[in-house]
């Protein structure tokens, strides 16, 4: 594949064209053209040019099977786009046989730069490795028309997202206050999953009224519980030995609970076998 | 979870079971030093990543210095639901409400599989 080339230099303006083209397509004359002077000193300088491998398939390529149009209004050098009349319209009919055929169009050279046309051309010419057709239409309004369609395929700025719906207050005190009320909400919602009996509870206070009786109770219950084992510890005093570890060994099956309730009782009646019981805990961790 | 909840339950049955059997060779035991291993076991089974275990093992480390300031914040906190949820998680006097209702969660769990271990470690007992 041979490498595109582009002709930078303005239609009017006494750019040499530095590189080698092998055929520069005729233009169409600009369609109209206004009567401001500054078309001529390379407001609408449209230059296309498509170099193909082989020269006599250039050639032979001028079938009007392409279509490419690009309607501008010139600008001027400086821009002043309010008052200008100026359209250049020029129409460009190509067709290449082979696929390798590039073009590359410039509206205005003094806007585009050689690095944003050779990207240009880059871009188009991975779309066009498989058509052998190419159809470009662009309708410029002004003359920075060119360096526009060049930074498309930037990505789109990011801008700073707000969640705020309609009425809401947007400062940062407000949005900070809001994060903040969401998290607690999102936590309510863990807390609620967590207390039985407190889905259907609504609001905030007699959820965390439910929480607060939930704890409490939790606590009368280790409370209690202690009271009972303090009773039944006093009791075991003795009697503990006659643990028969045996019996136990069928129950530890239902729940790690269960598990550790029924093995930790042989170490603490035979304190001596600690090292047993880390390795025991070892393996179900 | 799941198997986060069973470690903690098994650390907690063997502290707590240890610590029973020493209480059981002290002279006179009564059931505030039964709770009070219970909790220290709870604690130091979760370890010190919760602010509410940390509270806990602090509390009961210089058990002797916090027991005049225990009164005074007893007198001067004001009734109100968040207060009342503050002074049941250990350690929520200092929180945010934020880091509170974090805390009151895995304290709900741990509490939870600290009175089903609890339970059976009684029957197992009393049997």
């Amino acid at each position: 594949m041979d490498p595109p080339i582009i002709n930078e230099g303005s239609f009017s303006a006494a750019n040499p064209s530095s590189y080698s083209l092998a055929e520069i397509w005729p233009f169409a004359a600009a369609a109209n053209v206004g009567g401001n002077g500054e078309l001529g000193g390379g407001g609408l300088g449209l230059r296309m040019s498509s170099f193909t491998g082989l020269l006599e398939a250039a050639a032979n390529s001028i079938n009007e099977s392409t279509l490419t149009e690009q309607s501008g209004r010139s600008g001027g050098g400086g821009g002043a786009g309010g008052g200008g009349g100026n359209v250049g319209v020029r129409k460009r009919d190509m067709n290449s046989e082979d696929d390798f055929s590039k073009f590359v169009f410039t509206s205005d050279a003094n806007d585009l730069d050689g690095s944003v046309a050779k990207r240009l051309k880059a871009s188009q010419s991975k779309e066009e490795n498989g058509a052998s057709k190419i159809e470009a239409e662009s309708s410029s309004q002004t003359a920075n028309k060119g360096t526009e369609q060049s930074s498309k395929p930037e990505p789109p700025k990011d801008y700073i997202h707000v969640r705020a719906r309609r009425g809401q207050a947007t400062d940062s005190h407000s949005l900070a206050e809001r994060a903040r009320r969401e998290k607690i909400s999102e936590r309510m919602k863990i807390l609620q999953d967590l207390v039985p009996g407190c889905n259907k509870v609504i609001g905030k206070a007699l959820v965390l009224d439910e929480i607060i009786n939930y704890i409490q109770s939790l606590q009368r219950q280790v409370e209690f519980l202690s009271m009972k084992l303090e009773a039944v510890n006093s009791r075991m005093n003795h009697p503990i030995e006659t643990y028969p570890s045996k019996d136990l060994a069928p129950s530890s099956i239902d729940t790690t609970g269960m598990i550790f309730g029924t093995q930790a009782p042989r170490e603490y009646a035979q304190g001596a076998q600690s090292e047993w019981l880390h390795m025991q805990v070892g393996n179900k961790l | 979870m799941t198997t986060r909840s069973s470690i903690i339950r098994t650390r907690f049955a063997y502290r707590f079971l240890h610590s029973l059997g020493k209480l059981n060779q002290q002279a006179k035991t009564n059931s505030r030093r039964v709770k009070h291993a219970a909790y220290t076991s709870m604690a130091s089974a979760v370890g010190s990543k919760r602010a509410w275990s940390r509270a806990v093992l602090s509390k009961i480390r210089n058990r002797s210095l916090n027991r005049n300031l225990l009164k005074k914040k007893r007198r001067s906190s004001e009734e109100s639901r968040f207060g009342e949820l503050r002074k049941l998680v250990p350690g929520g006097e200092v929180m945010n409400f934020y880091n509170l209702l974090d805390e009151t969660a895995d304290y709900i769990n741990c509490l939870t599989s600290q009175v089903q271990v609890m339970k059976n470690i009684l029957n197992l007992l009393s049997t």
